[in-house]
């Protein structure tokens, strides 16, 4: 059925209000920063505004602040994902294929990091893993760390990444599980039925038909804890720091609008780039399914 | 045997992982004085939380949180039901555009569009006002309630539609008596994701709702955003926000299959 000229303008009616809200609450804001970080616009006071590169500049300057907050907040986000993939595929292997009594508790209560607001799961780590804190002095004591190791505010970001698995780990379980639900039970049982072990038909069978759930949820973990701010707020050192963090210093702080709009335009990018491929893979998985 | 002693190991590690770093705080919350060696507070009780009510910082933060919610939830459902309803049931031109486009609000850092919001705001004379702190929260609520809502149009056979109207039924009695009871599910499901999400709002809400918003997570932030961290009082007022929440995720559990929302790429 052609939808008419009319039926389009309706169709266009009924989205206009969440068109309208998103062109002002987000497009425009993004758009104003891009010009910012240009010079072609000022976020802060009204000064004169000209086309300059000098912002880029300055946020590209090999060894400077920002190449040095990119690279921290991209290798702690991605080891905390790595993390997250390989702990995640355990639990949503054992939720999904054993029963047992309690099952039904254990997956209510493994969700509750998911709604617990950033900065208390970030605070809550921080009061076990400070100087004192339970976790400090629990491994002080088997003497894994010497009692005054830094575990948080440290230059590895170690208190970053221990809170970022904990509040991330349910929600690639979830996902992970949905995926595994998805897969036809009776390829697993032809499996089985030829012979392979538990563990062989997981790698051989299960894991390769999971691949594209699992690149797609770890993309959304990386860019939540890649952007994230009260994490790394709280849990981060002085030096280096996460770019969300020299975001925000440079425009609360500073009233540096210009680097701190590159920043913001480099995490845009970034963020665009992950949706594109995410879209693009959850696209393959339902074109492969209706070959199927 | 053996393999139950490993179900019971996995299963209490996955609790104790969860459950610990919460009852820490339920420790810094009702803990009246706490000396650094002690394993356990020396002394128990109520202070903190009277201190905060007394500051009047609790009641005023329990206050904008709580009211601020359902309004975020209830424009949000205004906003998204109509677009939901066209995307979920007609078939046309830019359709999976506009549903993957809805998700970027979600995956963009708020730090980034956020400094730009400030900037218009301080300009439009909106910082520190309720209601632009409604609009902020609802950048990142209409995504959820959007994908709940258009993924429960999509599931309802469009035969119904037909039968309804062939049976004579008139458009308003179709869409109260086929289309309404059919879509609440999801509407409902995406009112909690909604609400969860305006309740924990926390970067937006501390660059355009200062100093007069402070909500439970801005307020939280007073206590442990300085370079001093002052677990106690924020340990009480954490406690006020993780009881909500828990309880969102019991309500998931019983009436929405989390895995389907979570499935279609939110968080």
């Amino acid at each position: 059925m052609e939808a008419g000229k009319f039926e389009r303008l309706k169709l266009f009616l009924y989205m206009l209000p969440l068109i309208g809200f998103y062109s002002v609450m987000f497009i425009t804001p993004i758009v104003l920063i891009f010009l910012q970080s240009l010079g072609l616009y000022s976020l802060g006071h009204m000064g004169e505004t000209h086309f300059t590169l000098e912002y880029y500049k300055k946020f590209f300057e090999l060894g400077g602040t920002y190449m040095h907050a990119l690279w921290f907040s991209t290798w702690n986000s991605a080891v905390a994902a790595l993390i997250i993939a390989v702990l995640a595929y355990l639990m949503a292997l054992f939720f999904h294929f054993i029963e047992f009594k309690g099952k039904k508790i254990v997956t209510a209560i493994y969700k509750i990091p998911l709604f617990i607001p950033y900065l208390i799961s970030a605070f809550a780590w921080w009061t076990l893993l400070t100087p004192g804190g339970y976790i400090q002095r629990f491994l002080a004591w088997l003497g894994i760390i010497g009692e005054t190791t830094q575990l948080v505010n440290d230059k590895f970001g170690i208190g970053i990444i221990v809170a970022n698995v904990w509040i991330n780990l349910p929600y690639m379980v979830v996902l992970l599980v949905g995926a595994l639900k998805m897969i036809d039970p009776s390829i697993i049982e032809a499996s089985r039925t030829l012979g392979a072990g538990f563990w062989s038909t997981v790698k051989n069978v299960i894991f390769p038909l999971t691949i594209p759930s699992f690149i797609a949820g770890s993309l959304l973990v990386f860019i939540g804890m890649f952007g994230a701010f009260s994490v790394p707020f709280i849990l981060g050192g002085s030096w280096p720091k996460y770019m969300s963090i020299t975001i925000y210093e440079d425009v609360v702080d500073r009233g540096e609008w210009g680097v701190g709009s590159v920043q913001a335009v480099v995490y845009m990018i970034a963020a665009v780039l992950i949706a594109y491929l995410y879209t693009k893979i959850m696209r393959g998985m339902r074109g492969g399914g209706e070959r199927a | 045997m053996k393999r139950k002693t490993w179900i019971f190991l996995m299963s209490t590690l996955i609790i104790f992982g969860v459950v610990f770093p919460i009852i820490v705080i339920f420790f810094w919350a009702f803990s009246e004085r706490w000396y650094g060696t002690s394993l356990l507070p020396s002394k128990w009780g109520l202070k903190w939380f009277k201190v905060l009510l007394e500051g009047g910082d609790l009641g005023k933060s329990i206050y904008l949180s709580f009211t601020i919610a359902p309004l975020v939830v209830l424009f949000s459902a205004l906003i998204s039901i109509p677009a939901a309803y066209v995307v979920g049931t007609k078939s046309f031109k830019g359709k999976r555009l506009v549903e993957n486009l809805v998700l970027i609000p979600l995956i963009v850092p708020p730090i980034a569009s956020g400094i730009g919001l400030l900037s218009m705001y301080t300009n439009w004379g909106m910082i520190g006002s309720y209601w632009g702190v409604v609009l902020v929260h609802m950048i990142g609520g209409i995504p959820y309630m959007f994908r709940s809502v258009a993924a429960a149009f999509e599931s309802i056979d469009p035969a119904l539609e037909e039968a309804s109207r062939t049976l004579g039924a008139t458009r308003l009695q179709t869409m109260l008596k086929v289309y309404v009871p059919l879509v609440s599910p999801g509407v409902l499901a995406g009112s909690i994701f909604t609400f969860a999400w305006s309740l924990n709002e926390f970067v937006l809400t501390l660059l355009v709702g200062l100093p007069n918003i402070t909500t439970l997570p801005v307020q939280i932030f007073h206590y442990v955003g300085g370079y001093y961290i002052a677990p106690a009082p924020a340990s009480a007022l954490s406690v006020v926000l993780i009881i909500p929440s828990i309880l969102i995720v019991l309500l998931m559990e019983r009436f929405v299959k989390i895995e389907y929302t979570a499935g279609a790429g939110l968080k």
